[in-house]
């Protein structure tokens, strides 16, 4: 479910893409040092346009140095600063209960080597979880009544990605509405969270189309062939790109603006056409 | 009260222009009758603008209040079949963000009532989006309002300078 809101690298500039690392930089220290090291470990692309986008909404200014890390601990690289992290927690509380959720879900589902796997990163990830309860309760417990909701929609077969997705859009939606006071502001930010979440599955879903159908488990296109879920994919996400555009012309975004327009006209679509031709790469081979 | 169409003589499957030259021939041929016309005639327009009495002005409404599910309950318990309500139920699913199904709605309801402007915009703007478009876009070349400037609008410009400049005597490009 992770890892398809990135930026399309060719088209983003240099400055932007160091203060998109300098983001990325900034939250992986947020988690370290309020969540553990787990969280830090299972950080992924989606969770630092989340915090830009947070940031995008304010006027907050953000400064950036260059700093060493633990994973990159000799050479130094640009870095959101320290005072300037306050609001990234938010972002980090999302990202321990989404993670977290998401392979308690995975426990569940799986069998054997997975479950194991997924096993580890929940007894890891708990401590992180409960302390992102404490801050924000009423976003985990939306959070865990979406992933149940997920959970009947699954079993009851569903062929419509319309009902298959709208749980997890659903929290999308509620995540985004937590970005800004303004009552407008968070009308739109709501549609875009739902839109974006919409994109999400339904990415996810037709990535995992082979596997699924290998192994059993449920996906919307599971009764679909080959070239028919592809088609019906590529028109799903088409629709939703073009209403999340409608949508993100009205947020009120005061900064790193060229870094969002470009996850956001570019980055989705291109993620999801390298699904498309990583599918058919392997089908020739 | 009486069927608004029979009095002006017209079927339900006329479209504005023709119930509208229905209208203007009666009250010219029958100025006595005038007022029973207009009746029927603004009667026609508002069920057809969604106004009037019907469940849909009220579905209308709450659509724009964005109480979908309010909404949808209302039109839940009208009997289905027309165009409007095909595209008021499509209407209800793109606000709830359920596209396809929304696209789908659009598509039938367009089908059956083809000349409606309102109905045929709705479903252009998914198809647009369906084609890849997105609305403001910066990185998209066919949209000349990102603001992109090719060869080709240098060239524009140098030929524009140039008939300015012919025309206030001067010459910029001397060849042409």
């Amino acid at each position: 479910m992770f890892g398809y809101v990135k930026p399309f690298k060719p088209r983003l500039m240099i400055c932007d893409y160091d203060m998109y690392r300098g983001f990325y930089c900034g939250l992986c220290k947020t988690l370290g040092k309020n969540f553990g090291f787990a969280s830090r470990m299972l950080l992924s692309y989606d969770f630092v346009f989340l915090g830009m986008l947070e940031y995008a909404m304010t006027d907050n200014k953000c400064t950036f140095e260059n700093q060493t890390c633990v994973a990159h601990p000799l050479k130094k690289r640009p870095c959101l600063c320290c005072k300037d992290r306050d609001m990234l927690k938010f972002t980090a509380c999302c990202e321990c209960i989404l993670v977290y959720n998401k392979y308690r879900d995975d426990f569940c589902d799986n069998k054997g080597i997975k479950k194991i796997a997924a096993w580890i990163i929940c007894r890891a990830m708990k401590k992180s979880y409960r302390k992102a309860y404490v801050l924000y309760p009423e976003l985990a417990e939306y959070v865990e009544k979406c992933m149940k909701k997920q959970l009947e929609t699954e079993r009851s077969g569903t062929e419509s990605i319309d009902d298959a997705s709208e749980p997890s859009s659903m929290i999308l939606s509620e995540i985004a509405s937590y970005l800004s006071d303004d009552a407008e502001q968070k009308k739109y930010l709501k549609r875009f969270g739902y839109l974006l979440g919409r994109y999400i599955y339904i990415a996810d879903a037709y990535n995992d189309y082979e596997h699924d159908l290998k192994s059993g488990s449920y996906n919307p296109y599971m009764n679909m062939d080959k070239e028919q879920s592809e088609n019906a994919a590529k028109f799903s996400v088409n629709i939703t790109l073009g209403a999340l555009a409608d949508v993100y012309v009205h947020l009120d975004i005061r900064q790193f603006k060229t870094i969002l327009d470009n996850i956001v006209y570019m980055g989705l679509r291109n993620n999801f056409n390298g699904i498309v031709s990583g599918k058919k790469q392997k089908g020739k081979e | 009260m009486n069927d608004p169409y029979k009095i002006l003589g017209i079927s339900q499957n006329s479209d504005d222009e023709q119930i509208k030259a229905a209208y203007k021939r009666l009250i010219k041929d029958d100025p006595g009758r005038l007022d029973e016309y207009t009746a029927a005639y603004d009667e026609i327009m508002n069920m057809r603008r969604g106004g009037g009495n019907s469940v849909y002005a009220g579905v209308r409404h709450k659509i724009q209040e964005g109480n979908y599910d309010e909404a949808e309950a209302m039109l839940g318990g009208t009997e289905f079949g027309n165009a409007e309500w095909y595209f008021l139920k499509g209407s209800i699913c793109y606000g709830k963000g359920r596209l396809d199904e929304a696209y789908r709605n659009f598509t039938e309801a367009v089908r059956l009532d083809p000349s409606n402007s309102e109905y045929r915009s709705a479903f252009d703007h998914m198809s647009n989006g369906a084609d890849g478009k997105m609305r403001g876009n910066p990185y998209d070349k066919s949209d000349h309002m990102g603001g992109v400037c090719t060869a080709c609008d240098i060239c524009q410009g140098m030929i524009c300078l140039d008939c300015c400049c012919e025309c206030a005597g001067g010459d910029c490009v001397p060849c042409c």
